[in-house]
């Protein structure tokens, strides 16, 4: 985690430590941790890019006329109070990451501890859809693509919930900080759960509203 | 075309989060059009808000990687 948060210094401290041109390794212009990050993010992009094709191609192509297919209706009510719930828990990682930065510690457990609790909810409610929602993924081609793009983006926020724990666990150690350098652990699972968010947002809007 | 205010979502937390507030306003915009009007105008005014965004941060990242050359 600690490697990948420091994506966000651009690599400041090599500026005092090396002069000339970069190792051969490395690039003048950009960190190689930010290109990290950056290449993950964009990979990440691209892969539900691609699934969100396979949707549009079976909806606007495949299907033009019977989408969803007759006989099946999606939970737009309860899929929008999920999404109030996720997004609510990006207000929560970002209140924390603000009272770190103003060394309230209690404010930084409050807003970790939140966000992890939503994260869940978002979850459990989804699972919950997924058991009540009355057809599987076996249930033709809209089937297959609404529990392929959902699901994909629930291991996401399974993801995301991992990496919260770990930041939960070390913000009730007392290992953050006020410095940029002492609260990274919560800068980087920030940044990812936003994209998460931002994902499901897009998720949610093609999927139950347009 | 320039989101000055926005910057590199990746830069920090508060830049991703201000992205996700401006998504959240524009997928209210999109939810709002299908309502109202169709879902194909929605889809069409999505594309339309991806394209506005896709090419201001294209640039940015584009510029931060720069050339080979530079090196």
């Amino acid at each position: 985690m600690e490697s990948a948060s420091i994506a966000i210094g651009h690599g400041k401290a090599d500026e005092h430590e090396h002069h000339g041109p970069p190792e051969y390794h490395k690039s003048a212009r950009i960190d190689q941790t930010v290109l990290g990050i950056l290449l993950f993010i964009l990979s990440e992009i691209m892969l539900f890019a691609a699934f969100f094709a396979a949707y549009f191609f079976l909806r606007v192509v495949v299907s033009p006329d019977s989408w969803p297919p007759a006989g099946i209706e999606l939970p737009v009510l309860i899929a929008g109070i999920n999404t109030v719930v996720l997004v609510s828990s990006s207000f929560t990682v970002h209140y924390a990451l603000e009272a770190i930065k103003h060394n309230n510690h209690l404010g930084l457990k409050l807003g970790l501890g939140l966000t992890w609790l939503l994260g869940a909810t978002f979850l459990f409610i989804q699972i919950n859809e997924y058991i009540h929602i009355g057809f599987s993924a076996r249930d033709g081609a809209f089937g297959s693509i609404f529990y392929s793009l959902t699901g994909l983006h629930g291991a996401h926020v399974f993801v995301g919930l991992l990496l919260l724990t770990f930041a939960n666990i070390r913000a009730w150690r007392g290992h953050f900080g006020p410095e940029q350098k002492n609260h990274l652990g919560v800068e980087v699972p920030g940044i990812y759960w936003h994209f998460v968010d931002i994902m499901w947002i897009i998720v949610f809007s093609a999927v139950y509203i347009i | 075309m320039k989101l000055p205010s926005l910057g590199n979502p990746l830069k920090s937390e508060g830049s991703a989060f201000r992205w996700l507030v401006v998504v959240l306003v524009a997928a209210i915009a999109v939810g709002v059009v299908a309502q109202l009007i169709s879902p194909a105008a929605a889809t069409v005014l999505a594309l339309l808000l991806i394209g506005l965004v896709a090419v201001p941060v294209f640039r940015g990242i584009a510029h931060m990687l720069g050339s080979p050359d530079d090196d």
